[in-house]
This record gives structure tokens, C-alpha cells and sequence, in this order.
């Protein structure tokens, strides 16, 4: 190219024109004189000759667009076609093409691709090990003791870890949460025994370490022909206190009154003590059939005590004019039985979580010391 | 063996077993402090 021709470098896009052209960049604000020769004609750029000293640079950027505004469906374009050399000691002067590093690289497209496969592999096994196997099966043998009013879970729940670790075994000894916490602590430290109790340990067994497992809910239960089906907590602790013998005495039919409750120890029976009864001990027992005081025994209303919260359930069941309590979901849809709410409100987790039902207990896990890991 | 049988109780299986109850896991309540051993008077 001779030094009276203008035009340094010629750009034509073959099937196209170009539509707009702009500097985007230069090293040095003086090259912008230089790049006022700048032209464009149809499918053509001419880029001037632009004196440079080493390592000034500018960018071009154009725009084509296809010469009837159609968008082309035959495939690509043909690449542009450039014609100049480059003066002054550049290399060899010849042009040399380089891509546009827009988008994404092979190697970033894998990368992301192999993260992706990550995340979907990481929540496969997230969510099927939170519904399938439980990831650490213990092996060994396991005595549970303790609550009978939890003992339905506990039960269920062993049958249910049972069959996912085969190698697991389960006994059940439970008679009441305070017998359980007893027996836990005479089997000593390195016995395989769990204790489930109704509320906190009693004093003097300092060496056990509780658990919260639940929030458990207990109701009130009548035979249905006491006529009653919602109790005032003054009126249950005047029934609790012997003042109503009577079901008609508060609205009731005709029937007399019969507490059957828990031996001492029970955490239900605690629960109630504690939680309506406001903190008074149950008189004891003067029956141990629950229809006829004993011979000998004090006067006043029947009362009597069972071991476990089917037992008392049953007896409720059996005895005209019977008051009692048990743990909501033992007592829930048995034949024979009413539940009774306390000051309006039935047993319910939102009313006892909320303060307005006072009957519940927080369902704890007792074992000698902290448990082991495994 | 303890300590994983508490854990399957409150975490795993065992919550379902519990709500199916009527109770709740204590980790499930509005106020959960309600669940913790009480101190002492």
C-alpha cells in the first residue's frame, strides 16, 4: 500500500454493512486526531494510518448488520476480509486475527456443569438419608423404662428403628416415670437403659442427664354418665379434695363421685398435682376395687390408684361416675370414655404451647451421664 | 445405642411418630424454652 493512500487497514464484511462504528478505547488521548479519517462505507471499514509509538493501542468497535435487515438463516456469515499490513517493525507487519473471549469457555462451561452435578448429587443423598436409613444404625441391646404414658411412641418408635437396624434390640420395662428413673439409676453407669419421664427427676439422683424429647399433652377423662364434659380448675380441686361427691353437686346427673388415678411416682399423676391441683398432694387411696371404699379405710369419696395409663383408661371406663387423667393420645378415641376440657379449653398444642391449657409435661430422656456418641 | 435412639426419637422417623400422638417434638413449639427441664424453686 503506497504512503498517499489514507486508509492503513481495510475491513469488508462480505453480506453485511455496517450500521455504526465507534472508538472505545485508546492508549493515548493524542491518537485520537489520528483516528478522525476513521470511514465507514457499506460493508467496508477503513481504519487510517495511525502513527504509534510501542504498546499504544485503540479499539474499533463496529456493528454489522445484514444489508437487507433480514436475519440470515443459512448459516453463519463469512468472516470479514482485511486487508493492510502494519508499518514500523511490528512482527513480520502482518495481521494477526484474534477471537472475541465474550462468553462463557469450554473449560467454564465444564466447570459449571461439573457443579451443578454436585449440588443435585449432594441433595439425592440429603433426602435420602433423611427419609431412609437412619446414616448411624447403632448395634446392641436397649432397655426402655420408665412413663407408660409415652410408652405408645416409645414402643412404635423402637418397632420402627428395629426395622430399619436389624442389629438393634429392644425391652421394655416400664412401669411409671418415677420407677423408671429408679431402676435407670440402680442399673448403674454402663447399663444399655433409657428412662423416659413425665417432667423433671426427683431430687437425689443427681448422676442422670435429661433429655427434652417432647411436649407431651394429658387430659381429664370421665365415664360419660357423669353428665360432665368441661371442668373449672376450682371445681377440680374441690373434686380432688374430697369437697363434690357427688356429679349433681356442679350440674352433673345423679352419680357419685370416684377419682381413679396413678400411684405415686406416675408423672401424669405429677403433672396434675403440679400443674391444676396447684401443687397439692392427691390424698391416697381408701379402694382398691375403685367402685366401694375398703373396710377400714378413710371416709369420703372413693379414690383409688392403677399402675399404668391403660389401666386407669380401662377403669375409667368401667366405673359409673369415674374421673381421671391419662396422656391425650391413649385416651383419644376409646370407647366408653369422655374427655373433659379444663376452664373451656380442650387439650390442644396450641392452647397448652400458648399458656390457656395447663395440662402438659415436657416428655424427657434420662440416661446415666451423658450417652455416648455411639 | 442410647444417645441414637433419642437422636432417631427427636429427629427422624421418631418426630412423625410422636405428632401421629397427638404430642408434639419439642423442637415444633411456638415456644420451645417450654420444653426444657424447669429449674428448681
Amino acid at each position: 500500500m503506497g504512503d498517499d493512500d489514507k486508509a492503513g487497514i481495510r475491513v469488508s464484511f462480505p453480506g453485511r454493512r455496517v450500521v455504526g462504528l465507534v472508538v472505545t478505547e485508546l492508549s493515548d488521548e493524542n491518537l485520537r486526531s489520528s483516528l478522525a479519517g476513521l470511514t465507514v462505507r457499506d460493508d467496508l471499514v477503513e481504519l487510517p494510518k495511525v502513527p504509534m509509538n510501542r504498546a499504544d493501542h485503540y479499539k474499533v468497535l463496529a456493528a454489522p448488520d445484514s444489508t437487507d435487515g433480514t436475519r440470515k438463516i443459512d448459516g453463519p456469515y463469512p468472516d470479514p476480509i482485511v486487508v493492510g499490513t502494519i508499518k514500523g517493525g511490528v512482527g513480520d507487519g502482518r495481521i494477526i486475527e484474534t477471537r472475541s473471549r465474550t462468553g462463557s469457555s469450554k473449560r467454564a462451561m465444564a466447570l459449571i456443569a461439573f457443579l451443578a452435578l454436585m449440588v443435585v448429587a449432594q441433595s439425592v443423598v440429603f433426602f435420602r438419608s433423611d427419609t431412609g436409613t437412619p446414616i448411624d444404625c447403632a448395634t446392641g441391646a436397649l432397655t426402655l423404662t420408665g412413663t407408660t404414658a409415652f410408652e405408645p411412641v416409645v414402643r412404635e418408635a423402637a418397632q420402627s428403628y428395629q426395622d430399619v437396624c436389624t442389629d438393634a434390640t429392644f425391652s421394655f420395662e416400664m412401669r411409671g416415670s418415677g420407677e423408671g428413673l429408679l431402676a435407670l439409676d440402680r442399673a448403674g453407669e454402663n447399663a444399655a437403659v433409657l428412662a423416659f419421664s413425665d417432667g423433671d427427676k426427683p431430687d437425689g439422683i443427681p448422676g442422670l442427664v435429661a433429655r427434652p424429647t417432647a411436649f407431651v399433652l394429658f387430659t381429664l377423662v370421665v365415664n360419660p354418665d357423669t353428665g360432665v364434659r368441661d371442668l373449672t380448675t376450682s371445681q377440680l380441686r374441690r373434686l380432688y379434695g374430697g369437697e363434690i361427691t357427688n356429679w349433681e353437686e356442679i350440674g352433673g346427673r345423679d352419680v357419685p363421685v370416684r377419682l381413679i388415678s396413678r400411684n405415686p411416682g406416675s408423672g401424669t399423676r405429677a403433672a396434675v398435682q403440679r400443674r391444676v391441683l396447684g401443687g397439692a398432694r392427691e390424698p391416697g387411696s381408701n379402694s382398691d376395687n375403685c367402685r366401694d371404699r375398703d373396710p377400714g379405710a378413710p371416709t369420703g369419696v372413693v379414690r383409688c390408684a392403677r399402675n399404668s395409663t391403660d389401666d386407669v383408661l380401662r377403669a375409667v371406663a368401667d366405673m359409673p361416675g369415674a374421673l381421671g387423667y391419662s396422656e391425650l393420645g391413649a385416651a383419644t378415641d376409646r370407647e366408653g370414655l369422655a374427655l373433659v376440657s379444663i376452664d373451656g379449653r380442650p387439650a390442644t398444642v396450641p392452647d397448652a404451647d400458648h399458656g390457656t391449657y395447663p395440662l402438659w409435661e415436657t416428655e424427657l430422656g434420662y440416661t446415666h451421664g451423658d450417652p455416648d456418641a455411639h | 445405642m442410647a444417645a441414637d435412639f433419642l437422636r432417631y426419637l427427636t429427629t427422624q422417623d421418631g418426630a412423625d411418630i410422636i405428632r401421629a400422638q397427638g404430642d408434639r417434638p419439642c423442637a415444633e413449639l411456638a415456644n420451645p424454652q417450654l420444653c426444657h427441664p424447669e429449674p428448681r424453686p
